[in-house]
């Protein structure tokens, strides 16, 4: 077994990438054993670690998986359908988002009391219907006359306009 | 059971009937609670009455009575605001309120002289007309008409042509 002071040397060459194998067992076999100076302690988990790596052994399987891997096209497919149905999901979330935002929304029922502004006169109501009804018919009558005339003009301008 | 199915079919059919929401309930709720705002409603109720009041009371001369008979049967409610008040605001105002997605346009006319009128349609899934939107101003005032029922445009352009014959 190695002194400390050896191991110190040892662990410099080590480090410095300088260590012969037989200085590397020599530090393995030091770092293996139970006492250890304490100085060093914290090489110890590297070199208890390398130990148990080289220890490490393939499964029996190994080989046969390595000839017949998984479908890596079909994993790949699948990851990418699943990127994509959550970028359209987000999208859609953040449209309807948007959309609850931004559109007006009117209410679902009447929350206004018409019965304070209602003309109970039947006689008095039918005569402000006829009213309404004259003014929209004269504004309606106005309108489309002033886009016939319209039309009429650009026809003018253009003649073979049909 | 039979009589609450009956009870609520009932209520959906009336509901269907009188209280399809319309366009001053949607969006200018705040106009009718605005004092400088006249409002006047009509209700169905003197719509289906009106066969009973002669063309007499109402002081229409037959043609027109008979165009007027003919429209106002189809109204299933109307409702007028108006205010003097910033007219060309409360157009502007209004007419940005109105979901276009909703009340397709129908006509729009701005005149020369100063003043705007716009006509907008709320038709159901059959095409059929379920409300008639009419805003307007000028130098006096803004005026919002709504009529709500089946209407057809036809017959309220006729009723001008009958007062032209009329005259």
């Amino acid at each position: 077994m190695i002194s400390t002071a050896q191991a110190k040397l040892w662990l410099d060459r080590y480090f410095s990438g300088e260590s012969t194998l037989e200085e590397e067992a020599g530090l393995r076999k030091y770092f293996s054993q139970d006492e250890c100076a304490e100085e060093l302690l914290p090489y110890q988990q590297l070199f208890v670690y390398y130990k148990q790596a080289q220890q490490e052994v393939a499964s029996a399987d190994f080989n046969q998986r390595l000839a017949h891997p998984p479908q890596q096209g079909l994993r790949i497919r699948w990851q990418r359908w699943s990127i994509a149905a959550t970028i359209a999901l987000l999208l859609g979330l953040a449209a309807w988002v948007w959309q609850s935002n931004n559109e007006v929304k009117p209410i679902a029922q009447s929350s206004i009391d018409w019965s304070k502004y209602e003309l109970k006169d039947p006689v008095q109501a039918l005569q402000v219907a006829h009213s309404a009804l004259k003014r929209t018919s004269e504004a309606l009558h106005q309108s489309t006359k002033m886009a016939t005339e319209e039309v009429q003009q650009v026809k003018n301008i253009i003649p073979n306009l049909k | 059971m039979k009589s609450l199915v009956l009870t609520i079919a009932g209520t959906l059919l009336a509901l269907g009937l009188y209280g399809q929401i319309n366009a001053i309930d949607r969006y200018f709720q705040q106009y009718v609670d605005d004092q400088s705002f006249s409002v006047v409603y009509v209700s169905p109720k003197v719509f289906q009455l009106i066969e009973n009041i002669g063309s007499e009371q109402l002081e229409l001369e037959d043609d027109e009575a008979e165009a007027f008979l003919e429209l106002a049967s189809d109204l299933r409610g109307l409702r007028i605001l108006s205010t003097d008040r910033t007219p060309q605001q409360f157009f502007n105002e209004a007419r940005a309120k109105i979901d276009t997605k909703l009340y397709e346009p129908l006509v729009t006319v701005r005149n020369r002289e100063g003043g705007e009128m716009d006509f907008l349609l709320k038709e159901s899934e059959a095409g059929q007309i379920e409300e008639l939107l009419f805003l307007s101003y000028g130098d006096d005032e803004f005026t919002l008409m709504s009529f709500v029922g089946p209407l057809k445009l036809k017959k309220v352009m006729n009723l001008v042509d009958k007062m032209d014959n009329k005259e």
